[in-house]
């Protein structure tokens, strides 16, 4: 056991990193210079920076030399809405990229009264191991006994072995079996599941990370902290999307989704769903008999279904959000409610990224339906779309790489180009990393965010009120699917998240409910008393540092503008569904990524310059990668 | 001409109604429908009111420059409060 020395907070933060090498089972508490802060805040930006500066070229993303940052961002933990989130980032084994994945519940704001604004993970265990984190100690322990459990059994044995209040990310038996599309899921359900996060952690033999804090942090000027917080309420309750959000969570968009066109079915081929109105809120609310939130949010978003019939009654868990009604619902064509819950229990027990998985199954089901694989690849398993059964069953061959499981575990790209025969063409990813449930054909902007985000096809890193609810940008309301002026409009949603990113802002509180950027510079500038984090243009300009940034750790990894692409489904076939306002559309990918360099005042090949880089002062990476 | 009209949701559950046919003349825009709708049926939809989201298939409306919007036989018309994905 390593004593650490006192929690001592800056404003606004614990101004700590704390350094944890499994190798040599070293610990190293370091102090976060002033100047990072102003620069890139804490978050997704502290995260970038460090990997930019710490993670060598070409590493495999299991080895050893991988580091796996965990952070919290600069306001986790204080009476502010809607910034208790934390954030896992890596190189991803699934998309050979940079990562960032994001989580909520309450462990964000744990780890900051632990102190800390970032654990920074490298090296590998000798065996499995868990790390405490308790008032100011920190601890390596042995996991032998939780290596294997579910997620659910875990916490259980790691609360009774530290702290029945302390918090915990862990993994489960997917990412001790380093499946690529497994997840990293804390205590209360929530997860930062996307990119293999859960994988690499297994490959540290790191099972969990359980956290128990004692401080609070301060901030600089209460009483403006306390209004900006009191305006935050307000700006909450007169949401249009609020109620929404507190009744139903993300499942209440799933039908009205369908109807305007976002919601794809059937691997992306977007064909009529047979049946969709089951997904309509009302009944999905019959389900709900709990609700559930992050720390001190007033939207509770979270809700736990409860199974009462059929072959998986007795089931009661958090719900599957709109995303995986989607991956485990309308793209594999099934249309039953119970058979979607029990499979995202499933995911989340073994530790599996929903959106990934249920695009595998996707695939799977389609190459079966073309006759591109048959029974002797799966087992014997019959795949067909819309089957409730064969859901559940393929989430656990995943999990466990069981058979046909063990091809789809590796993530559809690499699932494809193992099987061949053309099953390419079938796989829906941008960078390895599998579509979620937005429909990129339907609106153009959005679509360029995913095909030009770092981390590959994420629907979280450019979000996007102005096509999405008709927002005017620049004054003016914006036609989905045209495709004039969509380079600058991406690059400003992608620049305001990765803003919000730093806080670690909830995109429900922030862009769909309203609390801006204005607002979140007040918030930050009351708990920090750092005057230039005041200044919402300061943010925004943030915002486009953080985003180039992580373009330029893709750069030196050999990933240009030649991985912006849209499988071509996307590209090449129109939306056939009569009863979508998309009928006919498809992404113009040249035009569009022509105008977004242009507007991002990127190189033709997608490649931050100089003096772009420069402007962002960012001089000392342009040198270092030679530019 | 008819069209279709589809509550969603706590406001399908407030006024009791899921969906209903409407019947309008020839021409008939969205402001004609919601007109009808409130004559015929007692149902009062306020499109400025923030809290209130109209699609016409699939589409949805903003206010008030839609409200001129014309309507045609068989169009499908979603009433629902804001939800959202993510």
């Amino acid at each position: 056991m390593a004593k650490i020395f006192p929690v001592v907070y800056m404003y606004g933060c614990s101004g700590k990193l704390l350094r944890l090498n499994l190798s040599e089972k070293k610990i190293a508490v370091e102090p976060l210079k002033e100047e990072i802060i102003k620069k890139f805040i804490g978050g997704r930006g502290l995260g970038a920076w460090l990997l930019w500066k710490e993670l060598s070229t070409g590493v495999n993303p299991f080895s050893p030399e991988n580091i796996l940052i965990i952070s919290v961002g600069r306001l986790a933990g204080t009476k502010a809405l809607g910034t208790h989130r934390w954030m896992a980032q890596f190189k991803s084994p699934l998309t050979g990229t940079y990562f960032r994945s994001v989580g909520g519940g309450l462990f964000g704001a744990e780890l900051k009264f632990a102190g800390y604004d970032a654990l920074m993970i490298n090296g590998k265990a000798k065996k499995p191991t868990y790390v405490y984190v308790h008032g100011d100690n920190v601890e390596f322990r042995d996991a032998e006994k939780v290596w294997g459990m579910t997620t659910d059994a875990a916490r259980e044995f790691l609360w009774e072995e530290t702290d029945e209040n302390a918090r915990m990310i862990m993994i489960g038996p997917a990412g001790e079996k380093l499946v690529k599309i497994a997840a990293i899921v804390s205590d209360d359900m929530r997860t930062a599941s996307r990119g293999g996060s859960g994988a690499v952690m297994g490959s540290k033999n790191l099972k969990a990370i359980v956290v128990r804090g004692v401080g609070r942090p301060e901030v600089n000027d209460e009483k403006s902290f306390d209004e900006a917080v009191r305006e935050e309420v307000e700006v909450l309750k007169k949401s249009p999307v609020f109620d929404g959000l507190r009744s139903l969570g993300t499942a209440g968009a799933v039908y009205s989704e369908y109807l305007g066109g976002c919601f794809p079915t059937y691997n992306f081929r977007q064909e009529k769903l047979l049946g969709v109105e089951i997904f309509k809120p009302e009944n999905l609310a019959k389900y709900v008999v709990k609700h559930s939130g992050c720390y001190g949010c007033m939207i509770r978003c979270g809700k736990i279904f409860k199974l009462d019939k059929g072959p998986y009654a007795g089931t009661v868990w958090d719900y599957p959000e709109y995303e995986t009604h989607w991956s485990f619902g309308g793209n594999t064509g099934n249309i039953n409610i119970e058979s979607i819950t029990y499979a995202n229990m499933l995911a989340d027990k073994y530790g599996l990224d929903t959106i990934s998985a249920g695009s595998a199954i996707s695939f799977a089901i389609e190459l079966y339906e073309r006759g591109i694989i048959g029974k002797s690849e799966t087992d014997g398993l019959e795949l067909k779309w819309g089957d409730p059964e064969v859901l559940p069953e393929l989430v656990k061959r995943i999990a466990l790489k069981i058979g046909i499981g063990g091809v789809l575990a590796e993530g559809v790209k690499r699932a494809a180009e193992i099987i061949g025969r053309g099953a390419e063409n079938y796989a829906m990813h941008v960078k390895g990393l599998e579509m979620p449930a937005h429909e990129p054909r339907r609106a153009k902007a959005f679509g360029l965010s995913m095909a030009t985000s770092p981390i590959g096809a994420s629907h979280t890193m450019g979000v996007n009120v102005f096509e999405e609810f008709g927002v005017p940008y620049k004054g003016k309301k914006v036609n989905q699917f045209a495709t004039e002026g969509k380079g600058d409009l991406a690059k400003y949603c992608q620049d305001e998240t990765a803003a919000n990113e730093t806080g670690i802002w909830c995109i429900f509180v922030t862009s769909f409910c309203g609390v801006n950027l204005d607002l979140c510079a007040k918030l930050l500038y009351a708990a920090t008393g750092i005057k230039e984090l005041g200044d919402s243009r300061n943010l925004l300009l943030i915002g486009e540092r953080i985003l180039n940034l992580e373009r330029v750790i893709n750069a030196r990894e050999g990933i240009d503008g030649s991985y912006d692409k849209m499988p071509e489904r996307i590209t090449r076939e129109t939306i056939p569904r009569d009863d979508s306002p998309a009928k006919g559309q498809i992404f113009e990918e040249e035009i569009l990524i022509k105008d977004y360099y242009k507007a991002r005042g990127w190189s033709e090949k997608g490649i931050p310059t100089k003096e772009k880089l420069k402007e962002l002062d960012l001089e000392e990476v342009a040198d270092e990668l030679k530019l | 001409m008819k069209v279709f009209v589809e509550f969603i949701g706590q406001l399908a559950k407030e006024i009791n109604v899921s969906g209903l046919w409407t019947f309008l003349n020839e021409g008939s825009t969205l402001r004609d429908f919601l007109k009808a709708l409130e004559k015929e049926k007692g149902i009062k939809i306020n499109p400025n009111e923030k809290s209130v989201v109209i699609l016409v298939n699939g589409y949805s409306a903003n206010f008030p420059e839609d409200l001129n919007t014309k309507l045609k036989e068989f169009d499908k018309i979603v009433i629902m409060y804001p939800t959202v994905g993510g």
